[in-house]
């Protein structure tokens, strides 16, 4: 039996621990360089800018929202998907059966 | 004491269980320490067997009412029915998984489920439940897997009707039951079949008689296809996302720990009885469409949804696809005559199997924070929800480690064994390679949907109820293991997954 070779799997994790690291520690020396010191967050200074309206229910944007052009652009995939998992009970007897006769057409070797 | 280790885990669950409804009579909190006890005795039972059966690769038999329950399978099989147990590598690494997560999902549940007098039979059915998988990972008789699967489908399905926030669970315990029910009635089919023209339920035996009949054919489809049915395999899936959703947050977690149970018996009968009578390459082929579909068919619609608890059950289906893949791909080679077992077979093997370790710790995790989710909001809709971080920072860094984990960010457990699938199904066809990494992709764009939509934005209109002790505790252990996993993945691969493989690989 060939032994698995940990080489194979490329990952060196404290490597990545260690990039992180540095990452972090330039962000912060960048930020003590360029960030402006008069900032405060518990001021308005803290406080998100919505443009556009004053209903805080308006500013968010809902999980329904994200995605939208996925969504728009494979909705006839979505549709069909629908129309063949409506979830009944009968749903799944029918897909049950199908799967085993076409399992069994291929594991009995019929097709051959 | 060791040798009757097989039963123990069993037993253990099985009579606590019928002692629970008593002592939760006499006291509630002398039954939750109890049921808690029962779980971390068969946990602390299944790691001492690490040394003799991963390190000193010992298979340990048992024959239930023989005289000397551990020698009667040497003697030849003197009594054909017996209900006969099997601890191996394979077996175990699975049992390891299923004590632990299951002591962990507990502890969570014990603060979390509200204490009434329902409570009782939740607690009896819990400990059921880890008897069922139990039983089914140490069966090494059909009839015997039979049981055990209906125990754990039953406790299951009356778990997942549990009443906790709202109305529906019980049509979704109806589903889930009538789903196990016309699963396990093939299975028993199949087992008939096998019967019939053996005489024995005795799975080393079957593989030593069976001689490829087209009954043995279709015996092994009608056993295989009801386990990947409870596993929730496309186009058969769709009672995983209105089970899961519907379920109470820990019983959401048990009953993925349930599918991957049922994971390990269609791996288990297609290596053992489909290898035997060669139709393990088509075996395999199936196992990689299956796996294919699962994953992109999951993993788009889990992007669509706004319910957090679909958006999660989709992707569970999603992630089963992954270890179909990897293990579909060594099941296709294992019988190639060349090298190809050898150089690609045996890692994707071993990247499919270390994936269904990982994915039932960061799926499990995942369902426990979607149950504070839940609990605070009163809704699963993820458009009512938002700016939960302001308050529950804990929740959302334990969800922040989960998803990031399930989509195959390093340094965390998912990433490497989505790396050790990447890299040797490539070998395979890189084009499986390209739509694993596509799915991985869209599986982090919608936990960063659940993430922004949940835990970002304006803070919530009222401050969340801080978490009980043990809801905390268990959610911290799930993360440090994730994270530890990730960062040292060899020893847990050298020493219980690839015994595991090579267990799997020579049945």
């Amino acid at each position: 039996m060939h032994e698995f070779e940990l080489e194979y799997l490329n990952w060196i994790p404290l490597l990545w621990v260690c990039v992180f690291l540095i990452i972090m520690v330039l962000f912060i020396i960048i930020g003590k360089i360029f960030f402006r010191d008069d900032f405060d967050e518990m001021s308005e200074q803290g406080l998100p800018f919505y443009s556009g309206t004053s209903n805080k229910m308006l500013q968010l944007i809902t999980a329904s929202n994200l995605y939208w052009g996925f969504k728009h652009t494979l909705q006839s995939y979505f549709n069909s998907l629908n129309r063949l998992f409506i979830s009944n009970l009968g749903d799944f007897i029918q897909w049950f059966i199908i799967i085993v006769a076409i399992m069994l057409l291929i594991i009995t070797g019929a097709l051959m | 004491m060791i040798k009757h280790v097989p039963v123990l885990l069993v037993a253990i669950p099985l009579v606590v269980a019928f002692m629970l409804p008593i002592i939760g009579m006499v006291n509630r909190t002398i039954r939750t320490i109890t049921a808690g006890v029962a779980i971390v005795i068969i946990m602390v039972l299944s790691y001492l067997l690490i040394q003799d059966v991963m390190i000193c690769k010992k298979i340990f038999y048992y024959m239930v009412g023989s005289p000397d329950p551990t020698a009667l399978f040497e003697h030849g099989l003197t009594f054909p029915i017996r209900i006969a147990l099997k601890i191996d590598q394979f077996s175990l690494l699975f049992i390891i998984m299923a004590t632990t997560l299951s002591f962990l999902f507990y502890l969570f549940s014990s603060q979390y489920i509200e204490e009434n007098e329902r409570k009782n039979y939740f607690t009896v059915l819990y400990v059921c439940m880890v008897a069922g998988m139990m039983g089914m990972l140490i069966a090494n008789d059909l009839f015997t897997f039979f049981v055990f699967l209906e125990i754990l489908s039953i406790s299951s399905s009356a778990l997942v009707s549990f009443r906790t926030e709202r109305k529906h669970p019980p049509y979704a315990g109806y589903k889930y039951m009538f789903v196990s029910s016309i699963a396990t009635s093939f299975f028993l089919l199949g087992i008939a079949f096998l019967y019939a023209q053996y005489g024995s339920f005795n799975i080393d035996y079957l593989k030593k008689v069976m001689d490829g009949t087209v009954l043995d054919k279709i015996a092994i489809v009608m056993l295989i296809l009801p386990l990947a049915m409870k596993c929730g395999v496309v186009p058969m899936h769709m009672w995983i996302p209105d089970t899961y959703s519907e379920a109470p947050a820990p019983i959401s977690s048990m009953v993925k720990l349930g599918s991957l149970i049922c994971l390990y018996g269609l791996f288990r009968i297609a290596f053992t009885f489909g290898s035997h009578v060669y139709v393990s390459y088509e075996l395999g082929i199936l196992f990689i469409l299956f796996g294919v579909l699962s994953m992109f068919v999951g993993v788009t619609q889990a992007l669509i949804q706004k319910d957090v608890k679909r958006l999660m059950a989709f992707h569970a289906v999603s992630q089963v696809g992954y270890m179909l893949l990897g293990v579909g791909v060594g099941l296709s080679v294992i019988k190639s005559g060349d090298a190809s077992f050898a150089i690609y077979g045996k890692i994707a093997m071993i990247g499919g199997l270390f994936h269904v370790i990982n994915n039932a710790l960061y799926k499990g995790l995942l369902f426990l924070t979607s149950g504070i989710m839940v609990r605070h909001y009163k809704t699963r809709d993820l458009n009512v929800m938002h700016g939960l971080a302001h308050y529950d920072k804990f929740t959302a860094l334990v969800f922040m480690i989960a998803a990031l984990a399930i989509s195959g960010i390093p340094p965390l457990n998912g990433f490497v064994s989505k790396l050790i699938i990447y890299e040797s199904v490539f070998h395979y066809n890189p084009l499986l390679t390209l739509i694993a990494i596509f799915v991985s992709v869209l599986t982090l764009a919608s936990f960063m949907k659940v993430f922004y939509s949940a835990f970002l934005g304006m803070p919530p209109e009222r401050k969340p109820v801080e978490q009980p002790i043990l809801v905390k505790f268990s959610m911290v252990i799930l993360s440090i293991i994730i994270v530890a996993i990730g960062l040292f993945p060899q020893g847990i691969i050298k020493l219980l997954i690839e015994p595991a493989v090579n267990a799997l690989a020579t049945f």
